[in-house]
């Protein structure tokens, strides 16, 4: 009887534990699964957007072959790199210095949060609009004040080929600050007041206890950031397309903007699967090696 | 001592000031600007406060574009994803967090896996299978993913389900109540503020989601503002003022739900990072 019983409930929780994630098994499987391994096929195929299935031969890797000859992408893959390169330490960096300021004993902290945190709910395309008005090679104000300071020549930001990188670094950096003040500050809060007391009474200063107290104990914020936002600055597509468009030359070409011009705007389905795919594994390496390389840095 | 920590206190404050214009400095400018006439939009020093106003920029804007019908599919859209997201992954969180059912373990960890497949490996496949079903040009082609599987959403509800005590789910199960009786009538209204959090997020997500609209809605009047002023900065790029009255119709709305909702995004977004 009590055996019977236990068996009904399990059932019941079987069925209703089914039920309440129903929803998300098919999206699960239609939007997660399916174009995965759809992609995966489809970079094995010379595929023709007009045709279709029937109309498509198999080629194996030679999509593939492709994707590493091709200028684009080599520029791409480049661009990615020196991307993240700059725009990650400069991010978490100046979050970090921010944030342990913003913690101190300070006037209207509450308010300068809400400023510090706007940039992120803005409109990502819009205030790439703006962005691109105000850093005008000729006619902006950003290069108005450099010259009023008397830089003679400033940078040409967007229309310059070794500028318009650091421009949608600049960008892409000042949008994310806030999110990352935020994680950061609600780290620091955390951290129990008695551990600087204790410092304090060792005689250590301020800077002595950042690195001893503040750094070591928000390693686990600074390392979940650091994955976030290099995964995130290696997926940069609105900031590029709205601001550069790729340009000038192939200055801010990226790999996710090589797939987007390849796929639908060329319509070369199956090489842009296979970009997608090269992509794909590339950030799964660098997701791994920063895993490995937490032990050594990450206190839990 | 304590005079030199006023001192401390208000050049910290000074400093962060400063730094705190600096962020704010181009939404000004983009509002001020978008108030001026073209020829005064780049006079330098910046006129912060326009000498002569105009409204022809907005008159302009509404005119030429679809703009009324922008805001309104932009609306539309994310509601459906707020709420959407907010009621699935709930739903899921709370089977993941306090139901026992077979293969959840197995489940889950593939749900939590997929957080690392970035959206650019779907969109070629997702964009055939919509072709092949007739969705493209339908709203319903950019709502569905996100609110049919949200990764994130789904290990933030089962986080904050995990919280609640066992033995509050375990009297309730004594009782007879139903898991369905449970998840509406105990667990929703004491996950309230991940809620919120959760629903906070996911307009920020939605209002701002570029890629999907712009690969799978095609006709103009279908359009959401992100994709919207994108296109308004291809075809008027020498007419700044015009630009900045497009961008300042995108951003004001964003802007102002966010002052009035600045507790609940500030926090929802901490807690998010915190449990991760």
């Amino acid at each position: 009887m009590k055996h019977k019983r236990f068996l009904t409930k399990k059932a019941k929780d079987n069925i209703s534990g089914y039920l309440f994630i129903l929803p998300t098994i098919i999206g699960f499987l239609t939007f997660m699964i399916y174009p995965m391994f759809y992609s995966i096929y489809l970079s094995l195929m010379d595929w023709d957007m007009f045709k279709g299935a029937s109309g498509s031969t198999f080629i194996g890797f030679k999509n593939y072959d492709k994707v590493f000859e091709n200028e684009y992408f080599q520029a791409g893959i480049i661009n990615n790199f020196k991307l993240t390169l700059l725009a990650v330490p400069l991010l978490i960096v100046s979050a970090l210095l921010i944030s342990t300021l913003l913690n101190q004993k300070i006037y209207g902290r509450g308010m300068l949060r809400v400023a510090y945190f706007m940039p992120y709910v803005t409109t990502i395309t819009a205030a790439a609009v703006v962005f691109s008005a105000l850093f005008h090679p000729e006619m902006g104000p950003v290069n108005g004040f450099l010259k009023a300071i008397g830089i003679a020549h400033p940078p040409g930001w967007t229309g310059s080929i070794d500028w318009a990188l650091p421009t949608v670094v600049l960008f892409w950096v000042w949008r994310n600050l806030g999110y990352c003040i935020i994680l950061f500050l609600a780290g620091l809060q955390n951290i129990s007041k008695s551990y600087y007391e204790a410092a304090s009474i060792d005689g250590a200063g301020a800077v002595r206890k950042f690195f001893s107290i503040t750094l070591p104990l928000i390693s686990p914020i600074t390392f979940f950031l650091t994955i976030t936002s290099v995964i995130g600055s290696f997926q940069i597509f609105p900031e590029v397309k709205v601001m550069t468009d790729g340009g000038p030359g192939t200055a801010t070409m990226t790999m996710v903007f090589h797939i987007f011009r390849e796929a639908f705007e060329r319509y070369n389905l199956g090489y842009g699967s296979a970009v997608a795919i090269v992509f794909f594994i590339i950030i799964l390496i660098i997701t791994g090696i920063q895993w490995i390389g937490q032990k050594k840095w990450v206190n839990y | 001592m304590t005079k030199k920590r006023k001192i401390i206190k208000i050049s910290l404050t000074v400093l962060l000031t400063l730094g705190s214009v600096i962020m704010i400095a181009p939404v000004i400018w983009m509002i001020s600007s978008s108030l001026k006439f073209e020829g005064d939009v780049f006079n330098f020093p910046i006129e912060w406060i326009p000498k002569a106003f105009t409204s022809l920029n907005y008159e302009k804007a509404f005119n030429d574009f679809p703009y009324l019908q922008w805001y309104t599919n932009t609306i539309k859209i994310t509601l459906f994803n707020v709420v959407g997201t907010v009621v699935v992954c709930s739903m899921a969180g709370f089977a993941f967090a306090k139901i026992n059912f077979t293969g959840k373990k197995y489940i889950f960890f593939f749900y939590i896996a997929t957080l690392m497949i970035p959206v650019q490996v779907r969109i070629i496949p997702q964009f055939m299978l919509y072709r092949e079903l007739d969705l493209i040009n339908n709203h319903w082609a950019v709502i569905l993913p996100w609110v049919m599987f949200n990764g994130f959403g789904i290990f933030y509800m089962r986080q904050s389900f995990m919280s609640l005590p066992d033995e509050l789910i375990e009297a309730a199960r004594i009782d007879g109540c139903t898991n369905t009786k449970i998840y509406l009538k105990i667990a929703l209204p004491l996950a309230k503020s991940s809620l919120i959090a959760l629903g906070i997020l996911a307009f920020i997500w939605s209002w701002n989601d570029y890629l999907g609209p712009l690969i799978y809605l095609t006709d103009s009047t279908k359009q959401v503002l992100s994709v919207g002023i994108a296109s308004f900065k291809a075809q008027y790029s020498t007419n700044f003022a015009l630009q900045m009255a497009g961008a300042t119709l995108a951003l004001i709305p964003v802007i102002i739900v966010y002052l009035i909702a600045q507790k609940y995004f500030i926090e929802g977004v901490a807690q998010s990072g915190m449990k991760e």
